[in-house]
Order: structure tokens, then sequence, then C-alpha cells
């Protein structure tokens, strides 16, 4: 294999999975919903490895880079050297008049976006908790069926939950009023599931680093679908201790009280408009016998990224570990 | 709405108002469905405040898009254009709109249900017995 067949081969991986990746998650989502924690954890991997697999592109077109050296005699030396030591294949036919170094800048950017997202995203969070706080100052804290809750004095049925430091499972009075013990129960250890199993850190990493790639149509899927899979793991907790009846009884109520509005409703209407997963597989919904070949597909099409982004850098790390 | 007054609730990109603790007592009465004149008002809150008190009270909860005013007759008839509630969801709703992903903020229990989903919820348990 030469460098031009494993760039040539590189963007096409990456083209496929950017713009089919999506098509074969919905596909595949029945399945991925029966293993949601794994799914979640999985998509939200897959993103970032998209995302690696991208910035490899760098230095792989910096095999063939034939510019004009930019760097001082001593440094382009140095680099000259490296490159050759990293490069897996014998001399390409085929280069690029473009100094090598601007190639291999090319991670260090893409690190620099996501830490920037990152960054982005914590400090925004840090000002929403603020805030989410200071509503919660008319709200008052209580023991309910053994869970510290903060009991907000609104007669409206909602119920979610803020990382615990920013205030844990929030409830309305009129969901605690609408709700039998049961159900409350139930949206309890729905709540709990998703502070034990550290979402709300899942979903921050995910946004951070993923949010200036988030107009690739595979970068937006997966940040549409992980929220959705973390809702079904936390399904799963509480049907465990309370039941599928009463958990359905519970989003019934609360979902009908809610009057689910808006853009966020209207884009998932269309992406579920036979039921969303999740409610397909708490009241036992059959799934499509070719979700689950689809699902494999989707994970080996990961693992193939993985694989290219390991044959890619590999060369670079050695090189560097043997002093080029 | 039906006065000559009436004015459009604040839109949900708008900040929320905040209420003072007269602001609260006013609207605690007018979230009752009553609509109410400044003397009404005096005469319901417990501490008998001035007249220009209550009419500037009101006059900055029309600022805030909380209260409408509708003349009758000589009379300016005042009432709540925002639930409580609809006040309730847009502070929580404004607090998360900074974070360009609410899920990361804030993971609500019903967040990703769609109406197909409730009407499946609905016949599930229709035909497990209405057990909810």
């Amino acid at each position: 294999m030469t460098t031009v067949l494993m760039a040539v081969m590189l963007v096409s991986v990456l083209l496929l999975a950017a713009f089919g990746g999506p098509w074969l998650l919905r596909q595949a989502a029945p399945a991925l919903a029966t293993v949601p924690r794994l799914a979640a954890t999985t998509l939200a991997a897959t993103a970032l490895i998209w995302i690696a697999a991208l910035l490899a592109l760098g230095p792989v077109v910096a095999w063939v880079s034939r510019g004009p050296a930019w760097l001082p005699a001593e440094a382009a030396e140095v680099c000259s050297r490296c490159l050759a030591a990293a490069t897996p294949f014998s001399e390409s036919l085929v280069s690029v008049a473009i100094p090598a170094v601007l190639p291999l800048v090319l991670p260090l950017l893409g690190f620099g976006v996501a830490a920037a997202g990152l960054w982005r995203e914590f400090s925004q969070l840090r000002q929403t908790r603020h805030r989410l706080t200071h509503q919660l100052r008319e709200s008052h804290e209580a023991t309910v069926l053994g869970h510290r809750v903060s009991i907000m004095s609104d007669d409206s049925c909602f119920a979610y939950s803020l990382p615990r430091r920013a205030g844990g499972i929030v409830l309305s009075r009129g969901a605690v009023a609408s709700l039998s013990p049961a159900e409350l129960a139930a949206v309890l250890q729905h709540e709990e599931a998703h502070l034990r199993q550290r979402h709300h850190l899942l979903l921050a990493l995910l946004g951070g680093v993923t949010h200036y790639f988030r107009r690739v149509p595979l970068i937006q899927a997966v940040r549409d679908a992980v929220p959705h899979y973390l809702e079904i793991a936390a399904d799963q907790s509480a049907k465990r201790v309370t039941g599928t009846a009463v958990l359905a009884g519970a989003l019934l109520k609360l979902g009908t009280s809610a009057g689910i509005a808006g853009d966020a409703h209207a884009r998932s209407a269309v992406l579920h408009a036979a039921g969303s997963e999740r409610v397909r597989l708490l009241i036992g919904a059959p799934r499509p016998p070719a979700s689950t070949a689809l699902a494999v597909a989707a994970g080996a099409y990961t693992v193939m990224l993985l694989t290219a982004i390991v044959s890619v850098n590999t060369p670079y790390l050695l090189a560097v570990v043997a002093g080029c | 709405m039906t006065g000559t007054n009436a004015q459009v609730p604040a839109g949900r990109d708008e900040v929320p108002a905040r209420l003072g603790a007269l602001e609260s007592q006013i609207m605690e009465l007018l979230w009752r469905g009553e609509e109410f004149t400044v003397r009404e008002l005096i005469a319901r809150l417990p501490t008998e405040p001035a007249y220009t008190t209550i009419a500037t009270v009101l006059s900055n909860l029309k600022k805030k898009e909380l209260v409408c005013a509708r003349k009758e007759g000589h009379a300016t008839r005042y009432f709540a254009c925002v639930a409580r509630e609809e006040l309730t969801v847009r502070r929580i709703e404004h607090a998360l709109e900074s974070s360009g992903d609410r899920e990361a903020a804030m993971l609500h229990f019903v967040g990703t249900l769609t109406d197909t989903d409730l009407e499946l919820l609905r016949r599930f348990l229709e035909q497990r017995g209405g057990s909810a």
C-alpha cells in the first residue's frame, strides 16, 4: 500500500462514516437500545475516534509533502529525519508541494479545537448550573422515599436531575402530588441512575469535544442519540426496581402534563416517527431483525477507524521513541 | 387577552422576570384568575400600601409582561397574562439557554418523549388494564 492509497482510503472511510453513519445508527437503534450504557459509551467514543481519524490525515499527507522548508535548517533536518523514520512505505511516486510542517500542524490544531470546545462547554455549564442553583433557592430539600431531592414550589409537573454538586434530583410540587408512591419511586430511581452512572459528565465531555465538529452529520447523530440511550439506561435501572407498568405510568403522567414542545420535540418526532426506542423497548415492541447485524456493522466500522488511526500514528510514535 | 392595553407575553428568548416581595404578593392575587383594580388589590394586600406604590409595581409588572391591563369605563383592571407554571418553565429554560447542550446541564425525565411515545404508553397501559 502506498501513502497516497492510504490517504485516499482514510478519506473515503471518513466520508462514508460522516454521511452514512447517521443512517446506520438509525437502523441499528433497536439493537443498540437493548445495551444502552454500552451504546452511549461506544457512540461517544466513535465520535471522538472519527475526529482523531480526521486529524490523522495530517501525518499521512506529511509523508508526501515536498514543499519549501519553512523551518530553520536544523529544525527542518530533524523534522525530515523523523518523517523519513516514521514513513512505513518506500519513496512515494506522488508528492504534494506544501511544506511538511503544515499537515503536521493539523493534529495540534485539532487538539486545540477540541480543548477549546471542552473549555467552552464546561464554562457555559458552570454558568447554567449557577443560574439553575439560583432557581433552586425557591425550592426546599426533602427526603422522598430515601432520596435527597429539591422540591420546587410549583404546581406544574416536572422532574429532572442536575449533577449532584449542582443540586441533584429536582421535583416539582405538582409532580409529587400527581404521582403515586410507586410512580414517584420509579422517577427517583431513574434520576438516581443518571447521577450514579455520571451521565451528565459523559454528555458534557461529548458535547465539549465535538462542539466545533457538530456540523458533521455523524457527529450530530451521535450527539442526538447519546442522551436518548442514557435515558434508556436510567429507565432500565428504574424498571428493575418498580416494574414496567409503573414506570410507563410515570412517564405518561409527566409526559402528558409537560406539554412537550419546541424544536427538540419536532426533531425528535421526525427521528422517531414510530415511537422512540426508549418507549418501544419499555413496552416490549418487537425489533427489526436486521438491527443487530447493523449494530455489529457500526461497531466494526468504529474498529476500522481505530485501526486506521493506530496504523498512522504508531510509526510516528515509534520514530520519536527511537530518536528518529 | 381582551383589553385594549393587553400586551403580548414575553417571548421565550427574553430574560424571565424575577419578582420582588410586593410583586410576588400581587402576582399571587392575580394568579387566582380574577381581575382587579388598584384599589381592589390594596384592599386584599395585608399591608395596605399607598395607591402610587401599587400603581408603580403594576407598571413594573406590565413592563416585565407578566400583567396585562384593560379599561372598564374609567377604571383600569389588571390581570395575569402569564401563568405561574409558564413563568417557572421560562426561568428554567432561560437558565439553560446559555448551554449549547441542554442535556449536559439537566437530564429531564420526559425530555426525549414524543406525542407518538405518549400514545404508545397510553395503549400499553390500557392493555395492561390501566394499572398505572
